[in-house]
């Protein structure tokens, strides 16, 4: 038969074309990601968050200089101004260097200064050679992502500190442990918000009240200065370890009234959906009602909003630790260092000691516009 | 409505009570007996009769019950908030003035983000996805992720490099320990201005984004529609019915934006060297001046559940269906 | 533009197109319908066929970002001159003169088309003020008789109530009281009853009515259900995927469709003298994804006289049987070789 059969009207029409056949069979999460990849705002802030979780890991790696290093020879030193080409004979070549700085005394205050000095050039370069290191206490490497070309010249691209501590080797080893405290202690919110939450929403009645009132109680408090109070009481002698874990309890008692209200809502409005009436009418068992047929339909929000609770905890241990009441010495977080610029004095001598100011910032807005993308992005099913 | 504030009223007792407990509990929390400490501390010895009698007034010998009793009691009845030890002087000389000033800075600067975040986030509603809008959500966002304290540094550094001014404190010298006066008054008026940009700078943000989420919503409502359909102007009909109901839920964003206002004080007011309880609740932390530290947190903790309340109040009279709840 | 005075109301060729980011939907593409004065026209379709927008593209509340893209509205305003309200700035003066005061619109949820925070009085009251030159006392002595009018007991109290507090019937009821308060030409009434309940839709119904004849107003009524259009219609025009298909007379179109759609839909209501375990018809299909309009007859994937090659190839031009009566569809145009088909009724 090479007659092209009559169409008939039912498949004509009534057959979903292949965009539509590939929107109804993918999965609640193909859904959500085809959703969450229009938000290009989003997409950025998910690749900065991600490899700033990148830098945490391998923080021996990207930083030049290991955390506790020190040269009290090159103490506030400004950050240089990089430059990629020489000029020689032969026309400009590609030679990526930093000038050198000479200290000069004011005869009369006694004040150093760094002025450059144009005739020392230090290479740099990209995957040097430097200080030796163990990553994650398994290989022992010396290769550093960004650094002086030449093992032992003094090159500190962010300047230093009081110390002469390279400030962009602290600013990413702080990384490590700002980045951290906000995931662990999200990570206990959430315990905490999820189980009180849900036992919250699924229940109701006094239970409901009970929590209710206590979340409200604690969402009028004035966070910081109770945060404030209770750090005060860690003794001084406790390990850095300890004290971390301290820190980030503190934070989670406080902080998981968000995410539990958040899980409450949703169980509220979960429970009187047709699907979970229907899986009760069918005998399931609660345990598995929660576990097999709500939960799913809540761990995309729980998702969002765990995202947007971790630049608050990053926040409240910058707070915290700026004002000494946080983590201490020697453990580097960005709050830790931001102590070194705490009056207008120091940080007239070394603006850039506040670059880990700026560390701060893009982190919380990347997960905020990470978290807000996400939580568009939640509920697929709705326009 | 007299019934709802009755309510709402007693509703308070709870939270009071353990907002109480959690003052009492930070003052507690430092390991040993804080007589010791405050014998170590003293400058000439201390003799055995006012230690006991400090032992007697506080019940440090009896069940840790007794001893919030005897301390609640003692404000409740007395207005005795205990001694601070580090100043050698009650507790209740040291923070009414502070606990006003905290009060002042915290209104001005709720004030402020009031009367900035609402515009905007009509505008930003209105002229959804257009460049005003972008443009506002992202400063929005950025004023999010800054630290209060870290704006202070910045605009600081900003004054003090670029106009060699030397910004912060609440007063200028001459008007620190002066008494209240009408010039006293305007002095502190014109510095308030830096601390309440700061403080005010999150909260503006955050509103800006609830202010618009919420007309986004209410712009959509058929009552809108209808409304438009009875021959209103669009202005007319903006302010009237989508931004009026669009204005409820910010007034109960109050109930959070209150205390996060007087918490995030706490932290600017340490850096811009203010006269608010901040700064003295971290030096009080600081020397273990427990009974001061307690009582601090208390009181701007009672200062913000009264806020709350005022916000539930003021929302039960803007929208009428909260009373029938 | 008609130039008799009968004519209220006149929709040429109407076309309202929503741009959005994933294409355009042709909400209404080519609507033609014509309303006399004192008379109720139903409009009648299936969701999505664009009997809403239609309405709204009367009024200009069209929601972005839809806008209309051709086709006239002719109004004959109360002092006699015609206005074309489809070439009106939407956000203009003229156009809220006439909302409100020549033309009311009453919406499908009672619940959410009034003001959660405004009390009724203060909405009625607005529409008045809006419109006539009266003092706020007036306006409120209007308002209470306007309650009375609509039926709402204890109307001076009622006043100050809210929405909240008020019944779905009694709310939509305050709605016909704002829609009538400068007493317009056209009440447009977009499924006015069908969030109701039926003893209250009942009500509504038969007050629209009585209404309707003490005043001599215009009725433009929406509805998907043929029991309501049997039950108030002059006219009727049946729309699917935003065009008229069918329109006639309320008698024509119940004893003798034309349409295939018209057709389908009359023959989908359960009747009373029909046997138990008999099966009630219906239409196959549903309306399709708005952005794929089928080509050709836009009915005929699910139509039961589809001619291939005819339906799925050529539009359909309107096709007038008599005066006031007629149909879109490929089954009545009359080719050269091929005489007229009539189907049994």
């Amino acid at each position: 038969m090479t007659e092209q059969p009559i169409q008939s009207p039912d498949d004509a029409w009534f057959e979903p074309s292949a965009a539509e056949r590939r929107v109804v069979v993918a999965n609640q999460w193909q859904l959500i990601w085809w959703k969450f990849r229009k938000h290009r705002l989003a997409m950025l802030a998910g690749l900065v968050t991600f490899f700033l979780y990148g830098v945490a890991l391998l923080a021996e790696i990207f930083a030049p200089y290991s955390a506790g290093a020190y040269s009290a020879a090159h103490t506030y030193m400004p950050p240089p101004r990089i430059q990629f080409f020489q000029d020689t004979e032969a026309g400009p070549r590609f030679y990526p260097h930093v000038k050198g700085f000479k200290v000069q005394v004011d005869p009369d205050s006694f004040k150093r200064t760094y002025v450059v000095d144009e005739t020392v050039a230090y290479p740099i370069g990209l995957f040097v050679r430097g200080e030796e290191y163990e990553l994650w206490g398994l290989f022992k490497l010396d290769l550093h992502l960004v650094g002086a070309a030449e093992y032992g010249d003094p090159v500190y691209l962010l300047g230093t500190d009081r110390l002469g501590r390279d400030v962009l080797s602290r600013t990413i080893y702080g990384t490590r442990v700002s980045m951290s405290v906000g995931l662990v202690g999200v990570g206990l919110s959430l315990l905490l918000g999820v189980i009180l939450g849900g036992i919250s929403g699924y229940y109701g009645g006094l239970i409901d009240n009970l929590i209710q009132r206590t979340i409200e109680i604690l969402r009028s408090l004035p966070t910081i200065p109770l945060w404030m109070g209770l750090s005060a009481a860690i003794p001084l002698t406790w390990p850095p370890v300890r004290v971390y874990f301290a820190i980030t309890v503190l934070l989670s008692l406080i902080g998981w009234t968000a995410l539990a209200r958040e899980v409450r809502g949703r169980f509220l409005s979960l429970k009187t959906e047709d699907f979970v009436i229907a899986a009760r009418l069918d005998g399931v068992r609660e345990l598995q009602i929660i576990l097999r047929h709500m939960a799913p339909s809540m761990t995309s929000h729980i998702i969002a909003s765990v995202t947007l609770a971790i630049p608050g905890m990053i926040l409240a241990e910058t707070a915290l630790s700026f004002l000494g009441i946080g983590l201490r010495p020697p453990v580097v977080s960005w709050g830790v260092l931001l102590q070194e610029a705490q009056n207008v004095r120091s940080i007239a001598t070394a603006p850039w000691l506040l670059f880990p100011g700026i560390a701060v910032v893009t982190a919380v807005l990347a997960m905020n516009f990470l978290g807000d993308g996400l939580r568009d992005a939640a509920d697929p099913y709705q326009a | 409505m007299i019934w709802y504030i009755a309510r709402r009223i007693v509703y308070l007792i709870p939270t009071l009570l353990i907002v109480s407990m959690i003052a009492f509990l930070v003052i507690q929390l430092p390991p040993g007996d804080f007589l010791a400490s405050l014998i170590s501390k003293a400058e000439e010895t201390i003799d055995q009769a006012q230690v006991d009698a400090l032992r007697e007034r506080y019940g440090l010998d009896e069940p840790i019950y007794v001893q919030y009793w005897k301390w609640i009691s003692g404000i409740v009845t007395r207005g005795d908030f205990g001694d601070s030890f580090e100043w050698n002087r009650p507790v209740s000389d040291l923070i009414w003035e502070r606990l006003g000033l905290t009060m002042v800075i915290s209104l001005f600067t709720l004030a402020f983000v009031w009367i900035v975040s609402i515009p905007i986030g009509i505008y930003s509603a209105v002229k959804k996805y257009t460049i005003g809008d972008y443009v506002v959500t992202v400063i929005g966002f950025i004023g999010l992720a800054i630290p209060n304290f870290l704006l202070a540094l910045v605009l600081m550094y900003i004054a003090f490099r670029y106009f060699g001014q030397s910004v912060g404190g609440l007063f200028s010298p001459d008007f620190i320990d002066a008494p209240w006066s009408l010039d006293r008054v305007l002095d502190l008026l014109s510095h308030l201005w830096l601390p309440v940009i700061i403080l005010g700078t999150a909260g503006t943000a955050a509103l800006i984004r609830v202010m618009r989420a919420n007309l986004l919503d209410e712009l959509s409502k058929l009552y809108v529609d209808a409304a438009r359909a009875r021959g209103l102007s669009e202005l007319k009909l903006l302010f009237k019915y989508p931004v009026r109901v669009a204005l409820n839920p910010l007034v109960s964003a109050l109930a959070w934006v209150f205390p996060a206002l007087v918490s995030g004080s706490a932290i600017t007011s340490i850096v811009l060297n203010l006269q608010t309880t901040g700064p003295l609740l971290y030096r009080s932390l600081q020397a273990q001046d427990m009974y001061l530290a307690g009582s601090l947190i208390l009181l701007v903790s009672v200062l913000t559940i009264i806020g709350t309340l005022v916000s539930d109040i003021l929302l039960a009279w803007l929208d009428p269906r909260i009373q029938l709840q | 533009m008609p130039d008799d005075n009968e004519t209220l109301l006149d929709v040429r060729d109407l076309k309202t197109h929503f741009f959005t980011d994933e294409g355009v939907v042709k909400a209404v593409d080519g609507v033609n319908l014509s309303l006399k004065r004192g008379q109720t026209l139903c409009v009648v379709g299936e969701s999505g066929c664009g009997k809403s927008v239609t309405a709204r593209s009367i009024l200009r509340i069209v929601p972005a970002p839809g806008r209309i893209v051709s086709g006239e509205i002719s109004f004959r305003q109360r002092h006699g001159d015609r206005i074309d309200l489809a070439r009106m700035n939407p956000r203009g003066r003229d156009i809220r003169n006439i909302r409100g005061r020549e033309i009311s619109m009453i919406f499908q949820e009672p619940m959410s088309s009034l003001s959660p925070v405004h009390t009724i009085g203060s909405q009625i009251m607005e529409a008045i003020l809006l419109h006539l030159p009266v003092s706020k006392a007036e306006a409120r002595k209007r308002a209470v008789s306007l309650l009375d009018l609509v039926a709402i007991p204890r109307a001076s109290e009622q006043l100050d109530a809210y929405s909240f507090e008020l019944s779905g019937g009694m709310r939509q009821r305050a709605m016909i009281a704002i829609a009538l308060a400068c007493e317009p030409q056209l009440l447009i009434a977009d499924e006015p009853t069908t969030a109701l309940d039926v003893t209250t839709q009942a009500n509504i119904l038969d007050l629209i009515r009585e209404l309707q004849e003490d005043s001599g107003m215009s009725v433009l009524f929406i509805t998907h259900d043929l029991g309501v259009v049997a039950e108030i219609a002059d006219e009727v025009v049946v729309m699917y995927l935003g065009r008229d298909v069918e329109s006639g007379d309320v008698d024509t179109i119940f004893h003798n469709p034309k349409h295939p759609y018209t057709r389908a839909l009359l023959q989908s209501i359960p009747r009373y003298d029909s046997r138990a375990g008999e099966r009630l018809y219906s239409l196959k299909g549903t309306v399709p994804h708005p952005f794929y309009r089928p080509a050709g007859c836009p009915f005929h994937p699910r139509c039961d006289d589809f001619i291939a090659g005819q339906c799925n190839a050529n539009d359909p031009q309107r096709y007038n049987f008599s005066a006031g009566h007629s149909v879109r569809c490929l089954l009545y145009v009359a080719d050269d070789d091929r005489s007229l088909r009539d189907l049994p009724t």
